[in-house]
């Protein structure tokens, strides 16, 4: 793939996964105690927990969603966004096995989707970040390219 | 590997003073810990869904599919309780009185086992706190789903002129 689909590649996902994040986040820091019930009703973090885990991580998110936007610390906004869907999606696993019947949390109280399509849904944003490390890589690689010897004897000519 | 885990200390450091700052100021901030006495958990949203009525708490209890616990201190459950409700008082048990929640925890099945019966504690109404602690204690053993909260307490229950036991616990 040529440098400049690379580019757009990793412009287009660091943007709509953006925008993603930092909508969800918005819905959860407006509700924070809506939040805290949502983590609760997972039945995995201890009760003390709760409410540090429903103030920190969407600022998280916000802020990882923001480095994306304008393109810096994309590889660990990235990263961190990667590690927060596979903590998600083993969550939501966990209440499938368990039998927990709830509520993703993921979008405030407008997230009522079954847990398969969370499921589906949170492996697809996986994808996607992985996407923009690999594409953010490859733009790199392209443009670090040595060009022809031809054209480095032309220019010190 | 190490440079770059390293690099995302940058952040989520900012992160964390970003949400400290914004959590002090919101209109809807919260206390980053619960409060001692007092979990944001069984309060607002929590503590709506789990609500139960004085009048609603009778028909459980006439059919057989409610366990009831008065939370409140030892001197108000002598001079008075709901009939068969069992004595747990939430202060005393946060305080660290375990053995307190002993002849209801003998009573109860295994969280699974336990449904369609309903766990429902209660205390002095809307302003006390001694139910949640309760109710905080037996989510915590796995028993959510089945509890709920007689949120007007003691009060709605002798304003519907429902039946009154009296004595020791």
């Amino acid at each position: 793939m040529s440098q400049c689909r690379w580019v757009w590649t990793w412009r287009v996902l660091r943007w709509a996964l953006a925008v993603v994040f930092v909508a969800a986040a918005v819905l959860k820091i407006m509700a924070p105690p809506q939040f805290v019930v949502d983590i609760f009703n997972y039945q995995l973090l201890p009760l003390w927990s709760l409410h540090a885990m429903a103030i920190y991580l969407p600022w998280l998110e916000v802020i990882c969603g923001v480095a994306l936007l304008i393109g810096r610390w994309t590889e660990e906004a990235s990263a961190i966004l990667g590690a927060m869907l596979i903590v998600y999606i083993v969550a939501i696993a966990s209440t499938m096995v368990r039998g927990i019947s709830l509520d993703c949390g993921c979008f405030g109280k407008y997230d009522t989707g079954s847990a398969t399509v969370v499921l589906i849904r949170d492996v697809v944003f996986l994808m996607m970040a992985v996407g923009i490390v690999v594409a953010n890589r490859r733009r790199r690689v392209t443009t670090d390219v040595e060009p022809p010897a031809a054209e480095i004897e032309l220019a010190v000519g | 590997m190490v440079r770059f885990i390293g690099r995302m200390v940058a952040p989520c450091a900012v992160a964390g003073a970003v949400a400290s700052g914004a959590n002090a100021v919101s209109p809807v901030g919260i206390s980053w810990f619960p409060r001692q006495g007092k979990s944001i958990v069984t309060d607002k949203a929590l503590l709506q869904a789990a609500s139960i009525g004085a009048i609603e708490v009778d028909a459980l209890v006439n059919a057989g599919l409610a366990i009831v616990v008065d939370a409140r201190t030892t001197d108000l459950y002598v001079e008075g309780h709901v009939p068969g409700a069992i004595h747990v008082p939430g202060q005393e048990l946060f305080e660290g009185a375990v053995e307190l929640a002993e002849p209801l925890l003998i009573m109860l099945p295994d969280p699974e086992a336990l449904p369609p019966t309903q766990v429902v504690v209660y205390c002095e109404g809307a302003t006390c706190s001694d139910s949640l602690l309760v109710f905080d204690y037996l989510s915590e053993l796995g028993y959510r789903r089945s509890l709920r909260v007689m949120l007007d307490g003691w009060p709605a229950w002798e304003a519907a002129g429902l039946p009154v036991e009296e004595g020791q616990p």
